[in-house]
């Protein structure tokens, strides 16, 4: 089999008469961190809402490790290997930081109705492998001393944290970050910024929506630029710093 | 005596309707106005069978069960996809049809004269009747329910559905089948309302539909709030808060021509005053906004 993980083929998606996505191509190859920018309004979060299955393509289709996915609902992408992190941090509020990175688990076999009734040992020994597991990670994040607290009474940037421990140990296929760096100060986001880096070590694959360009270009193998929901260059980071007129999409001054 | 034994039956019974009621409401976040519905189909469904067909209660209790999930698939099916202010409103029309058809099937359900002569549940030719045996029975199945939500709110389904009131995107991006697990969490709360009005049924020996209206529905409702959502002791605080209420009344000596209204505005007032300054209700984790 290939390393392609995400292959999608000239997906579009129009609201009313906006065209947000237009004739997108993608593929994602396994263990790569790959960059998604572009203005506001440029279709990246669209495209990560096609991906996770909440946005229906119009046409065109996605497939994931050759599975074709484009009519599966969210929560069947979610289990084959589609894990998401929002741009607006969602946690389970009131659950604590350990309640939390445990529902990431795909633990349907004791999540149903009767299993607790039949199955106690079981149940019992699988909870306690994965609470180890969760906690595994919670360390990774540097959130276990947080591990019995209230989700809701983390700071911004640890709730974030949260969100990203949560996903990660649902061990997904290919990770989505809707701006995982927005409304951080400086020392959460190198902190964030090492954890993508760390990820990249453990062969992760990665897409991450980003603002800041210098972060995206420290820590993505290959960069695409969105305007306008056309993807207008797919290449290495180098390459796009180097082509100014394609910088100034991003940054606003289209004066030519 | 009997009289003290009466209230606490009727308190094994409604302890069973709002732990059950919590599920949907504290639990999964869905706020269902039907729930005096599944209770009034269970009394019906075990009534009927054992005035007409002489089934025995061992086996009418199953049925009835049965029945009220069965039934609540109506409900849960069409509306779950719902959010808010709709899914009340699929959950208050339910409530209604069900209220009309108890009350015009006349040839099933007698209508508004109600069934009479239920008999009492018998137990190996073992006749349970009386407030004090009928205490002890309903004691008995009161705490079987109580332990079967305990299981069941505590094991891993318990949490999926407390992640779903939380934040239901992020539960279906975690891989979590929404749909189906408040299907389930509708049909467990309708089959234990189901055991309530079975019990309820063979205790008063006479029902008919008044027991089962919309005010019913919000008066559970009531007792969830003010007990508060989203673990085991609200509900049951409330449920012995707002029970006991009418019996001091009764005690203060108010007449009976003005007691029902009197308690009709202490309920209303108290949920206005836990609305507005206790959200989470006496001993609740969960707020309704």
């Amino acid at each position: 089999m290939s390393n392609i993980v995400l292959k999608i083929d000239s997906i579009e998606k129009s609201f009313g008469g906006l065209k947000a996505v237009r004739d997108f191509s993608l593929f994602v190859n396994k263990g790569e961190i790959l960059g998604m920018i572009g203005p506001n309004g440029s279709g990246k979060t669209t495209i990560f809402n096609i991906i996770s299955g909440f946005l229906k393509p119009d046409r065109g289709k996605i497939f994931l490790n050759g599975t074709d996915i484009t009519k599966l609902s969210p929560h069947i992408r979610a289990d084959l290997g589609i894990g998401r992190l929002f741009q607006d941090v969602r946690i389970f509020k009131k659950l604590t930081v350990i309640e939390n990175v445990l529902l990431a688990y795909k633990g349907h076999n004791i999540e149903n109705l009767f299993p607790p009734f039949f199955k106690i040992k079981k149940i019992k020994n699988e909870k306690k492998k994965l609470t180890e597991e969760a906690l595994k990670w919670l360390e990774f994040v540097g959130l276990k001393d947080k591990k019995d607290t209230i989700a809701e009474n983390l700071s911004f940037g640890q709730q974030k944290i949260l969100a990203l421990a949560t996903i990660l140990s649902s061990n997904p296929e290919i990770t989505l970050l809707d701006e995982p760096l927005s409304g951080l100060d400086p020392e959460m986001k190198n902190k964030i910024l090492n954890l993508i880096l760390e990820l990249k070590e453990l062969g992760k694959t990665i897409i991450v929506i980003e603002h800041l360009l210098d972060f995206v270009f420290d820590m993505s193998d290959r960069v695409i630029l969105l305007n306008n929901g056309k993807k207008v260059y797919d290449g290495s980071p180098e390459g796009l710093k180097e082509n100014h007129l394609l910088m100034d999409i991003f940054t606003g001054n289209h004066a030519e | 005596m009997n009289y003290i034994f009466h209230i606490l039956t009727m308190i094994n019974i409604y302890l069973i309707l709002s732990l059950s009621l919590n599920i949907l409401v504290g639990y999964s976040g869905l706020l269902s106005i039907c729930h005096a519905a599944f209770y009034g189909i269970g009394a019906y469904i075990s009534a009927i069978l054992m005035t007409k067909l002489g089934i025995n209660f061992f086996f009418a209790l199953p049925i009835a069960i049965m029945g009220s999930m069965v039934l609540s698939l109506l409900v849960s099916i069409p509306s779950v996809r719902l959010k808010g202010d709709y899914f009340i409103l699929t959950t208050f029309a339910f409530q209604i049809i069900v209220f009309d058809v108890l009350y015009n099937w006349v040839s099933l359900t007698k209508g508004p004269y109600g069934i009479s002569g239920i008999p009492s549940p018998s137990f190996l030719g073992y006749l349970i009747t009386g407030p004090v045996k009928y205490f002890f029975f309903s004691l008995i199945i009161s705490i079987l329910c109580f332990v079967f939500i305990n299981i069941v709110l505590k094991a891993p389904f318990g949490q999926v559905l407390k992640a779903i009131r939380e934040d239901e995107t992020l539960a279906q991006a975690l891989g979590k089948n929404v749909t189906k697990f408040k299907i389930q969490a509708f049909a467990v709360a309708s089959a234990l309302a189901a055991i309530s009005g079975v019990l309820f049924a063979h205790y008063v020996t006479y029902i008919d539909p008044t027991s089962f209206t919309l005010d019913e529905s919000i008066f559970l409702l009531s007792i969830v709030l003010i007990g508060g959502a989203g673990n085991i002791k609200g509900p049951i605080s409330g449920t012995f808060l707002l029970l006991i209420i009418p019996e001091i009344l009764r005690f203060l000596g108010i007449p009976d021509t003005i007691a029902p209204n009197i308690r009709q505005i202490i309920y209303g007032l108290l949920l206005v005053i836990f609305m507005y300054f206790r959200p989470q209700g006496i001993a609740g984790e969960y707020k309704f906004e």
